[in-house]
């Protein structure tokens, strides 16, 4: 088959040969172009509504009219940055143990039964745990937005937290751990985090698990699921007046402690830590085949978020063209610098030549000039982004604004994109990766070390414990 | 034919070349194009595995008029993503743009479909990306449990072979052969074109007819290149199968039962007691085996439907301590057990809450929409099939579903596939 063919002649030909008058009648353009662009659209920021109950329970509604559904998620600020030292991983052992009991009317209710009246709304109960909060998400009809706030409700305000549920709890989180260290994939977050902030960043081990006790889950919880200290945020077809009521009638009753929040103490604010000098680590694991490389660089705290996601399409686009892999790039802010985060699968065979072409094209690519098109690219493809998880899940698009303390820019998105000028991004870009500020880690086979250290002179080899703590 | 300038409808619409398409608006900001070729890894020919995903990437590289890289800046610069999926019964190409930028690319699906370059460069290009493909998911260290499955669980049919491909079996495969291929497989008239999302349908036709109309059939002999419909054999009796995941953390354990074709009537009944199994925190196998008795840190329960064979692979990662034979027997016990232990209308209504609601929340994006409608149409040879599933679930009780389930799995033989970690013996799968 000629697939050279031009398509326009090819179409004259056809509508003569078939005798047809509605194929050329249609075809009055060349194909050899796309059609002109047209202008980008400038949505509107988002028109949240936001109450207050007297308890301090905030309340956010983001309209959806029409939407067959809503989502409600609770989000407390219990997240992992708020695990004490030594007790790693009581984040996420408190969250997981809201869904294995809880009292309502005074009767118990098992986690079998939690995890029922969750699935009857239709999908499954969510326990999601960020950095920085702790969140229980549900999805309901309009309907039935009564049983999920009042499944939220009995979750946090009447959780039973038993011994026996920790223990439950704590060996799934053991089995999760081991899992963690056997794949390279799962692992990778985590031992980078270590590498750019050092002990600064918690990580959880056997042994801090271990040393878990009921007593730290009941004063974890009472500290951080405070109803000052949480919002309740719906998506969907309801008012702000109709989300008010749902709120006032299931956590109109949560009373604020009167004692000041007492309970173990956060092993240290990563806001106030400094990334670690640079280093290169290979940290070899037996199990799968291939490694992950993970190249990360600091961004200056009190970046925009704006200029920080435009900095990372831009990258993006610009390293995958260069070099050809499935890269993937993300920008993690903890409240101190951003870790600025670039990571790749590779056969062990490709190592050493794509460590080389990186050492040498990270710079280059970082202070390539930010031309006006580059910047429009860019833009586009931030708020492209922002656009497609605003049609798939706006709910927890707010909730990731909202972990981070940025709402105000989730907001207004688009005009925050807009704000930013090329030699803005220019100076953030060029500023990252210089070799004496880029992270590299290898984890997993990537065959012998020595070609690896050839291509990234000081890459150095080392271990789980080092990494990880045991 | 429609006229070209009628609105289109559920039911795909046939082009004079033989193009099928069919459009569905979704409330919202986005329009979501998806090429679907009827070509999967069941097509590949013996000893070319992975032909039909290295043809997608070919198609998707580049064409006459769009320079490898273009298309995906195309898409960049309108603030787009595009994709490619390769399955055993089809390869597609979908992308999501902002709904004013449409009708640009329906001009570079149409482009990448009717001049796709074929060349030893791009040839190359694509025998790259491929291998990268096929190494990724190969950093999991279950994957080999994961290809056992695969590999084990039919029988004769070539879905065994799985959809990725083998880059070693096309490192020599020369240019010729690949446009042979393309010709025969790829035309666009094995194609079906889905539209959702924002659009105005009149307008939406005529751009349809302007860009894919013109799409030059292909030749008659490239029809008579099909081959004869692969068949899976039927399990002639229940077989165990050990594998060693020596350096694997935890040990792991998958039952994997032959399944009808996905059109097969019976369909809506296999989706409500995988439901009523698998579906949700709540579900059958969780519930027992993760939160009662605490034998499986991890469970998932799967319904490979294809269209002409499939697979029920219920798969556990033992908790520790424990090893892959009792996972797997209590596994077996709690799948069988649907048979037996009465299933009650809350536990029913449950499980179909949650089905209504995934088959539901399909039409709510441009994105869910347009893949949904593609699988569909691939798999069952019917855009409508999923809204008929619903229908079906309503009327179905337990008891039906229990009759069924003792019919088809309690009396179906059954493989086994145990992964001890460690120095397990056995037969290597």
């Amino acid at each position: 088959m000629n697939v050279d063919l031009n398509r326009r002649g090819l179409m004259v030909g056809a509508a003569i040969a078939t005798g047809s008058a509605a194929w050329p009648a249609l075809a009055q353009d060349g194909f050899d172009r796309p059609p002109e662009a047209p202008p980008a659209a400038a949505p509107p920021p988002l028109p949240i509504e936001q109450a207050k109950l007297p308890n301090g329970l905030r309340i956010i509604v983001l309209p959806r009219p029409g939407a067959a559904r809503t989502s409600v998620r609770l989000i407390g600020e219990g997240g992992w940055l708020r695990d004490p030292g030594g007790k790693e991983g009581l984040a996420e052992v408190a969250l997981s143990m809201l869904a294995q009991g809880a009292k309502r009317d005074g009767e118990e209710m098992e986690s079998a039964d939690i995890a029922y009246a969750g699935d009857l709304l239709g999908l499954p109960l969510r326990l999601e745990l960020t950095p920085a909060t702790a969140e229980i998400a549900l999805e309901a009809l309009p309907d039935q937005c009564d049983d999920a706030v009042n499944l939220l409700a009995d979750l946090t305000q009447r959780p039973l937290l038993a011994f026996e549920a920790l223990e439950h709890i704590r060996s799934r989180a053991v089995d999760a751990l081991v899992l963690r260290r056997a794949d390279a994939l799962l692992l990778a977050p985590w031992a980078a985090r270590r590498q750019f902030r050092g002990r600064a960043q918690p990580v959880q081990t056997s042994a801090s698990l271990k040393r878990l006790r009921r007593e730290d889950v009941l004063g974890f919880h009472r500290q951080y699921w405070r109803p000052e200290r949480a919002v309740l945020l719906f998506a969907g077809d309801l008012s702000l007046q109709a989300a008010r009521g749902l709120a006032e009638d299931f956590m109109g009753g949560w009373r604020v402690p009167k004692l000041p929040p007492a309970g173990p103490t956060p092993a240290l604010a990563l806001s106030t830590a400094t990334p670690m000098p640079a280093t290169a680590q290979f940290l070899p694991l037996p199990q799968g085949q291939g490694c992950r490389l993970i190249v990360q660089t600091p961004v200056p705290r009190g970046t925009p978020p704006a200029l920080r996601e435009l900095a990372r399409t831009l990258m993006h686009q610009r390293i995958a063209a260069r070099l050809p892999w499935p890269w993937e790039s993300e920008m993690e802010s903890l409240g101190g610098a951003s870790s600025w985060r670039l990571s790749v699968t590779l056969p062990a065979a490709a190592v050493p030549e794509q460590l080389a072409r990186l050492k040498e094209q990270l710079p280059l690519l970082a202070a390539e000039a930010v031309t006006p098109d580059d910047l429009a690219l860019a833009q586009a493809l931030a708020q492209g982004d922002w656009e497609f998880q605003l049609a798939e899940a706006p709910d927890a698009l707010l909730a990731q604004a909202l972990a981070a303390g940025e709402l105000d820019d989730a907001l207004q998105w688009p005009q925050r994109l807009r704000a930013v000028s090329a030699p803005v991004l220019q100076l953030l870009m060029a500023s990252s990766w210089r070799e004496g500020r880029t992270h590299l880690l290898l984890l997993g086979d990537a065959g012998p070390p020595e070609p690896a250290q050839r291509a990234w002179p000081g890459l150095a080899l080392t271990t789980m414990r080092a990494v990880i703590g045991e | 034919m429609s006229a070209p300038t009628s609105a289109p409808s559920f039911e795909p619409q046939r082009l004079p070349n033989g193009l099928l398409w069919l459009a569905r608006p979704v409330a919202g900001a986005q329009a979501a194009v998806r090429i679907v070729y009827r070509c999967g890894g069941r097509d590949d020919p013996t000893g070319r595995s992975g032909l039909s995903h290295l043809t997608l990437r070919l198609v998707a590289g580049a064409s006459r008029y769009l320079e490898p890289g273009q298309f995906n800046r195309l898409i960049a610069a309108a603030g787009g993503r595009s994709g490619l999926e390769i399955d055993e019964d089809f390869a597609a190409l979908q992308t999501v743009v902002p709904a004013n930028q449409l009708e640009r690319v329906l001009w570079a699906e149409a482009e990448r479909m009717s001049n796709p370059r074929l060349e030893p460069d791009t040839l190359d290009t694509a025998r790259r990306q491929l291998r990268q493909a096929v190494q990724a998911p190969q950093l999991n260290p279950y994957a080999r449990l994961d290809l056992a499955v695969q590999r084990h669980g039919y029988l004769t049919h070539p879905y065994q072979r799985g959809a990725l491909g083998d880059p070693e079996q096309l490192k020599d495969l020369d240019i010729e052969t690949m446009r042979a291929f393309h010709a025969a497989r790829f035309g666009c008239d094995r194609a079906l074109l889905v539209v959702t999302g924002a659009f105005d349908e009149a307008e939406l036709a005529r751009w349809v007819m302007h860009y894919f109309g013109s799409i030059r059939p292909p030749m008659p002999p490239a029809a008579a290149a099909e081959s004869a419909e692969p068949r899976e054999s039927r399990r002639p009796q229940s077989q165990t199968l050990k594998l060693s995941l020596a350096q694997a953390p935890l040990p792991a354990a998958a039952l994997v039962w032959q399944i009808p074709r996905a059109d097969d009537p019976a369909m809506p009944t296999w989706q409500l007691a995988h439901a009523l199994l698998g579906l949700g925190r709540s579900g059958r196998l969780t519930d027992t085996l993760v939160d009662e008795k605490a034998l499986a840190h991890q469970l998932s329960l799967r319904l490979d439907a294809h269209r002409d064979a499939g697979l029920l692979v219920a798969q556990a990662l033992a908790a520790h301590g424990q090893t892959a034979a009792p996972v797997a027997q209590a596994l077996q016990q709690e799948v069988l057990r649907l048979a037996d232990e009465p299933v009650s209308d809350e536990e029913l209504d449950k499980a179909k809450a949650l089905l209504r609601r995934q088959t539901l929340s399909n039409d709510w994006t441009a994105d869910r929409l347009a893949r949904s409608l593609g699988t569909a149409c691939a798999l069952r040879g019917d855009a409508g099939a999923p809204a008929r599933d619903m229908a079906a679930w309503l009327k179905l009780s337990g008891a039906d579903v229990q009759q069924f389930w003792r019919r088809q799995v309690v009396q179906a033989p059954v493989l086994t596939l145990l992964a001890d970690i460690g120095a397990a013996a056995g037969v290597a799968a």
